[in-house]
């Protein structure tokens, strides 16, 4: 292998470094128009009349729609949203309105003149006050606004409790946190003259979407063709629709003109979905010894106005609760709850963040009952390769062990551990956690698979046409990568695509960390047959026993000798003999299954482990904590290509420092207080500690050269990895997040750890 | 409608005039009128820094440095930092350490770390990382941008 | 905007023409890293004067016993300046952590003190400093207010009709003066404080002389703690002393809760930062003594 797990620079990169990328902000097309939404005032009320008069009278509108101008279709997981509201809102989001003009501006001046006059309805802001009875119905029919609930459990937690010989309990508080892709949310809409739709969307699932969308806008799917152009981050926010979409939809066709719909960044805070909010009430037990004896989790999640892909997070979580090392007994029950607050979407780690933390605390808290090291406890309740979970998770390869040991050894474990720092007016402490994720997709749909297309031209280029979707992530350079292997050719000689409904074939879309297993797995089907029929043509043409022949350099070779040109080989296919084309096809199912109504079952082909160990300052007269160093090791399978793993990791690993220290979407009656970057604080480059990296690689036995997925995982663990570091060193246990320095000096004032400087 | 004023500057190493509106952005103008969309709106509000662009060598902000203020002076975005038909040392370093994930935070860090470097050609980690810190990323966790800067610092 | 709404002066004489006859509400703009913003948001102002080509508004230099800045200095060149870190420290100090490179490059002194923002990192230096702002109109010349008699609100000041900001003239620093700024992390700049302090003091004789002590974001001005100061004044500085100046400071500032943090926490802030900054003083003493300088 040569390109296996080598730096390859990614294939986009040249453009994106010389500002040529074009992303859909930067696209304009003859004629387009700019869509505005005029959105809610009010988080619960009737709307009981909207004046659109002055907005049709602002130069250089073309069309201003409200919830009677068009066919209002229900959408979503909950099929509970429409495009447009018309007699009521239920969070700041709502969209009421929206204009289509010639300038952004105008669109904007006309949303401002629209007049809307509400009747206010009693809010609901809390899960608590959404499910007392009598609380007010925030949609009619679904009484007492408890739209899903989830039970899953295996064993007998009452056994698990009676084999205990500790049991801790307690309850963990997860907050807001939103995407803040660089780019903000977007979509251009045009009509052909056939009337095909064309979507210019910066969708996650591209398939998916095309019929989703078709069903809400009163079209057929296959008269929509979707086209993902170069994106500025998605990190799951682009898993579901949103109504902008159709709104750019119903725009175009009432203007017949294109409509490109950008949100500026403050409504890209107030309006786009964020990481699902919830409070988590768990109780651990563990035998004398430490090993775990049960877990039994339950959650309240707020769902916001509407339902997204937020609401279905518990099946990501009780994966955790259940699975993440070896636990006899387990019991998961969550209610999702309608609010008047916004709603959650997906969002890289999809639940596992929350979850983690609070198992991942608890982990902690039962190795000081027990009194070993919390590394001693993990260890001694850590998975091995072929273990199958209460749950059915079947771990054909697990490097969960390696992690715990790896991070341990890179973070000066032993050492640091042994007392916590105190210099002066800081604390140090180290503490750790592991995580436990899907790593080759989910199967939430009947099918989990990609579809690839393999071409060779009569020059030897080789193009790849793969149903996955490219995110920024790095896809693309993999996929290329493996292709390129296969057939001995250098990365420059494949080309990628991967944009364009109308040319490339079904994959469910990227999530569940899938894009790499099941959309490289598909890659290398298609690859290995474009090889063997290079090889056997090969083998006819020249007389050549087959079993002798390999592809390296761009050559068929024997051995060393160089038996053909590649490109000189497919020629001779395309214009002689037969004629014959060298296109490949294939299609990768996943060996996962859906899971039962029980959640029973093993829902991804193979799982991502990973542990981090972090090390933390703690400033006592500020609560300031400071991250020293995050020592990251991750069951990856395989490296592929080991800079955007580090990419990945280097990523994910802030992001999840985001989570723990800074990042909140502070929202108040509904209202989202701080909707701008100077108050919503992502992590800058001062701030990032030294990120230290292991690769644990189990080469799993079905991933394409033995690898698995790594996009979501090294986000999930940090936070619990830092409220363990930080009650190391300071002996305060913080079960909310994110660990604000206010919120950390609060803690240590009332847990006696610092005098109130103010006393 | 605003009376436009006339302004005269280089641009990416070519001399050039516009007439633009005074309360216009530097961003918009360089987007609007000479379509270079290299230098992105990612917020508006001077918090995230992916419309630097240098202005006589500085790194200024595309969004809130007024069109009208680049009269008689050397503006270069992101699409004049490449060396004629090759890739600065800096954008080389850029890919060949994984610094662009997305990508659309890169112009801004590219005109930012091209600043730094002139300011000093060889700075420490610490520099650096101080140099990028109204530059906002949401990929790559900082860690590879910060050392394709370093190492083009090296070279 | 009208013909005359926008106004682009090529010298301070045309500039105080500008502002002359302005209507209420002009507004100056210099680097516009604050106006540029309300502009994008679509606020309009009756006249805009753009005072970047007003080279008068450029001086950098000491003189008189004074360090001249002017009011359309960036705080990226009080950065480079040489003169700015010998002779005062903390502003230098302060704008290290102000804001970005970016903004740095474009914001102005004379923008941070005229835009009266509770936070404003600059001003609150320039306090600590007991720097003069000079004012100059074309009806009434030229006047010189101390910072604390300049910014009177939030985002409101002193500057009467038709008057600029000129320069600000910084006392140089004795070699007995120690400087120490302190403000909200975690992040080195780029932040609106969430409490900062302004420490300028000398110490004569093992005794504190002339401590000016200012807080930023914990009033509706940066705000002078006189009572911390009384404290100081004349006192050899012990950690007993620093106690109770940082509680004295504590209390006399008159915080707000706010999204970015509750009044108690700034408070607390307050006492933090005046008590690092104190023992940074007494730290130095012990260095000076320790190398007999």
């Amino acid at each position: 292998m040569t390109l296996i797990g080598a730096r390859i620079p990614k294939l986009d990169g040249p453009g994106k470094a010389t500002g040529e990328t074009r992303y859909l902000s930067d696209l304009e097309v003859p004629g387009m128009l700019h869509g505005v939404i005029r959105r809610s005032d009010r988080v619960h009320a009737r709307i009981v009349s909207v004046d659109v008069s002055k907005a049709l009278e602002v130069s250089g509108v073309h069309a201003v729609l409200t919830a009677r101008d068009i066919v209002n279709v229900p959408f979503g997981h909950g099929k509970d949203n429409t495009p447009l509201k018309g007699d009521r809102v239920r969070c700041i989001r709502d969209e009421i309105a929206a204009v289509a003009a010639e300038t952004e501006s105008a669109a904007a001046e006309a949303c401002r003149a629209i007049r809307v006059e509400y009747e206010d309805l009693p809010p609901v802001f809390t899960v608590e006050d959404a499910l007392k009875p009598g609380a007010p119905e925030i949609h009619a029919g679904r009484a007492g606004n408890l739209p899903f609930t989830y039970d899953y459990a295996h064993g007998d937690v009452a056994q698990g409790e009676a084999d205990s010989a500790h049991v801790v309990e307690g309850e963990f508080v997860l907050q807001f946190m939103t995407h803040c892709c660089m780019g903000t949310s977007a979509i251009l809409a045009a009509f052909d003259s056939e009337g095909r739709l064309t979507l210019t969307s910066l969708t996650q699932v591209p398939f998916l979407y095309r019929r989703d969308m078709a069903a809400i806008v009163g079209m057929s799917p296959e008269d929509i063709r979707v086209i993902q152009p170069p994106i500025g981050g998605a990190f799951g926010s682009k898993l579901d629709i949103y109504p902008f979409e159709p709104i750019a939809v119903h725009l175009a066709r009432a203007t017949r003109r294109p409509v490109r719909i950008v949100f500026s960044r403050h409504e890209e805070f107030v309006s786009s979905p964020t990481r699902q909010p919830m409070r988590v009430r768990l109780r651990s037990g563990c035998d004398g010894k430490g090993r775990l004896t049960f877990r039994d989790a339950q959650l309240w999640l707020d769902n916001g106005g509407y339902t997204s892909w937020g609401a279905t997070t518990p099946f990501v979580m009780m994966q955790t609760f259940s699975s993440l090392y070896r636990v006899p007994h387990a019991r998961f029950h969550t209610k999702v709850a309608y609010t008047n607050n916004p709603y959650s979407g997906s969002f890289r780690g999809y639940g596992n963040l929350q979850a983690t933390f609070a198992v991942e605390s608890q982990l902690d808290l039962l190795a000081e009952k027990v009194g070993v090291d919390p590394l001693e406890l993990r260890l001694m309740n850590s998975q091995e390769t072929g273990e199958k979970t209460g749950q059915g998770l079947e771990f054909v390869s697990c490097g969960l062990r390696d992690c715990l040991e790896s991070a341990a050894e890179m973070s000066g474990w032993r050492a640091k551990r042994a007392s916590p720092a105190l210099k002066g007016n800081v604390r140090r402490g180290v503490g750790m956690a592991s995580m436990l994720h899907v790593g080759g997709g989910a199967k939430i749909y009947r099918s989990d698979g990609c579809g690839s297309v393999v071409s060779i031209d009569d020059f030897g280029k080789v193009t790849l046409v793969t149903g996955s979707t490219d995110i920024g992530q790095g896809s693309e350079t993999v996929l290329a990568q493996m292709v390129a292997e296969v057939l001995g050719v250098a990365m420059d000689r494949v080309k990628v695509i991967n944009s364009d409904t109308d040319v490339k074939p079904w994959d469910v879309g990227v999530h569940a960390s899938r894009t790499s297993y099941v959309a490289g797995n598909s890659a290398l089907l298609a690859a290995n047959e474009a090889k063997a029929k290079l090889l056997t043509a090969a083998a006819d043409l020249y007389e050549l026993p087959k079993g002798e022949l390999s592809l390296s350099g761009g050559f068929i070779m024997r051995g060393a000798e160089k038996v053909d040109a590649l490109d000189k080989l497919v020629r001779t296919l395309h214009f002689t003999g037969k004629g014959e084309l060298l296109v490949t096809h294939s299609y990768f199912e996943p060996a996962s299954v859906k899971q039962d109504a029980g959640f029973f079952g093993n829902v991804s082909p193979t799982y991502a482990f990973g542990t981090h160990a972090v090390e933390v300052e703690v400033e006592l007269d500020t609560g300031q904590v400071r991250v020293l160093a995050v020592s990251a090791a991750h069951d990856v399978g395989k490296v592929l290509n080991a800079m955007s793993l580090e990419g990945q990791i280097e990523g994910g690993v802030v992001m999840g420092l985001g989570y723990s220290l800074t990042e909140e979407l502070k929202i108040r009656e509904g209202k989202v207080l701080n909707p701008s970057f100077r108050d919503y604080h992502l992590l800058t480059a001062p701030e990032v500690p030294p990120i230290h990296f292991k690769a644990i690689e189990t080469e799993d036995p079905s991933g394409p050269f033995g690898a698995k997925g790594v996009g979501e995982a090294p986000a999930i663990c940090v936070a619990a990895a830092v409220a363990n570091a930080v009650h190391h060193a300071t002996g305060v246990r913080f079960t909310e997040l994110p660990l604000t320095p206010e919120r950390v000096l609060n803690g240590l004032i009332a847990a006696g750890v610092v005098r109130d400087p103010l006393a | 409608m605003q009376p436009e004023v006339e302004i005269r500057f280089t641009l990416n190493g070519r001399p050039v005039r516009t007439h633009v509106p005074p309360t216009m952005a530097v961003l918009e103008m360089v987007r609007e009128r000479f379509a270079l969309t290299g230098s992105k709106l990612a917020c508006g509000e001077g918090e995230c820094g992916a419309c630097a662009v240098l202005l006589d060598g500085e790194p200024v902000l595309g969004c809130l440095t007024p069109a009208v203020d680049v009269d008689g002076r050397v503006l270069v975005t992101v699409e004049g930092l490449r060396h004629k038909a090759d890739l600065a040392p800096l954008q080389k370093a850029f890919l060949m350490e994984g610094a662009v994930q997305c990508g659309f935070c890169t112009p801004g860090m590219l005109v930012a770390a091209t600043a730094l470097l002139a300011e000093h050609p060889h700075p420490s980690r610490e520099q650096v990382r101080r140099g990028l810190e109204g530059n906002l990323c949401r990929c790559t966790g900082y860690v590879a941008i910060v050392e394709a800067v370093e190492d083009a610092g090296k070279r | 905007m009208t013909e005359q709404g926008y106004v682009r002066p090529d010298n301070l004489a045309g500039a105080l023409d500008a502002l002359a006859d302005a209507p209420e509400g002009t507004r100056v703009l210099a680097g516009g890293t604050d106006l540029m913003v309300h502009l994008r948001a679509g606020k309009r102002f009756p006249r805009l004067v753009n005072v970047a080509r007003v080279s008068e508004l450029q001086a950098l230099r000491v003189w008189g016993g004074a360090l001249e800045v002017g009011a359309g200095v960036t705080v990226a060149r009080l950065l480079r300046d040489a003169e700015v870190r010998r002779h005062a420290a903390l502003l230098w100090q302060a704008a290290d952590r102000f804001a970005s490179p970016l903004v740095r490059s474009r914001a102005t002194v004379g923008g941070n003190l005229v835009n009266a923002s509770p936070a404003a990192d600059l001003t609150l230096a320039l306090l600590a400093l007991d720097a003069r702002v000079e004012l100059v109109s074309r009806a009434g010349g030229v006047r010189s207010l101390g910072v604390d008699e300049l910014v009177l609100g939030p985002g409101k000041t002193a500057l009467g009709a038709g008057e600029l900001v000129r320069t600000v003239r910084v006392p140089l620093a004795k070699p007995t003066a120690f400087h120490h700024f302190e403000k909200s992390g975690p992040r080195p700049a780029l932040e609106i404080s969430v409490a900062a302090v302004a420490v300028a003091l000398r110490i004569e004789d093992g005794r504190v002389v002339e401590p000016r002590i200012a807080c930023g974001a914990v009033a509706p001005v940066p705000l002078r703690v006189v009572p911390a100061e009384q404290v100081l004044a004349g006192r050899e500085l012990t950690p007993a002393l620093i106690e109770e100046a940082a509680l004295a400071a504590a209390k006399v500032v008159r915080p707000i809760d706010d999204v970015r943090a509750t009044a108690l926490y700034r408070r607390r802030l307050v006492a933090a930062f005046v008590r690092r900054s104190l023992t940074a003083a007494l730290d130095s003493q012990r260095v000076s003594h320790a190398t007999g300088s």
